[in-house]
């Protein structure tokens, strides 16, 4: 799955480059997000803005993805459909992630990096 | 004479696989699309992947039983969906579709958040009930959702 490594913003951000993350994908979501976000110290923004569809092996591996990160850097997400907004709501994992409404949003709320 | 068949039935034959999953989900989305709202489809999306996703993982799970095939059939009637699914695999154990609690998200560590135990759950929540029964080698499942 081809994912975006955007390190340029006041906030790390992962721009999924799919339409959905579903039970044939989720292990490659997982696998791609690793290796993108390594290399990184920040918390991560994990912009859905193309991701119209997400089911509970979708919703796994977004757990999975802030489990990778580890305890110093959290997973945020931005940008969400109504239909995976729905999911995250049903399971109560609004609670669990921050969810900012665009990258615009989670820029401002990480500080904007004046120039 | 047969019945005129509505506008919205939809049939597909699959294997257990998930990006035959993803096909038919897909096809079915496309199919509901001119008459059914958005919102409802997402659901019905949601409601029909989650049972086909455990259909491909649990009733195909090893040991593996030959010519593994998923039959699909909606039928739209009197405001409602009706998914049906039969599928020639294992028998869920205890004779009836599980319906666990919904997995702990509060006050949970991040290295115990759960990544999985949801599905069932958003089948219960979500649809208007459920049948199952397994006869003549096969799994029947009907789930009915308000449109």
């Amino acid at each position: 799955m081809k994912l975006t490594y955007k390190t340029d913003g006041p906030v790390d951000v992962i721009v999924v480059e799919a339409d959905r993350i579903d039970s044939a994908s989720a292990v490659a979501f997982k696998d791609a997000f690793q290796t993108e976000t390594q290399s990184g110290q920040r918390d991560v923004v994990l912009d859905l803005g193309q991701v119209a569809f997400l089911d509970s092996s979708g919703l796994g591996a977004v757990v999975g993805a802030q489990k990778i990160l580890g305890k110093s850097r959290n997973l945020e997400l931005a940008n969400l459909h109504d239909a995976v907004a729905k999911v995250m709501t049903l399971t109560r994992m609004d609670t669990v992630f921050r969810i900012h409404k665009d990258i615009a949003e989670a820029n401002a709320s990480h500080g904007s990096s004046a120039a | 004479m047969p019945e005129p068949k509505s506008k919205s039935q939809f049939e597909r034959t699959l294997r257990p696989d998930p990006l035959e999953v993803r096909a038919t989900l897909v096809a079915l989305r496309q199919e509901l699309s001119p008459s059914v709202d958005d919102d409802s489809i997402d659901t019905i999306e949601l409601i029909c992947a989650e049972i086909l996703n455990n259909v491909v993982e649990h009733a195909f799970a090893d040991p593996m039983p030959d010519d593994g095939t998923i039959r699909v059939r909606t039928d739209m009637r009197d405001g409602a969906l009706t998914f049906n699914v039969v599928d020639n695999g294992h028998p869920m154990p205890g004779g009836e579709p599980p319906n666990p609690d919904a997995p702990e998200v509060d006050n949970v560590a991040q290295e115990a958040l759960p990544e999985g135990g949801f599905g069932w759950n958003l089948i219960h929540h979500l649809s208007g009930g459920l049948s199952y029964h397994h006869a003549d080698g096969c799994n029947h499942l009907s789930v009915w959702i308000e449109v």
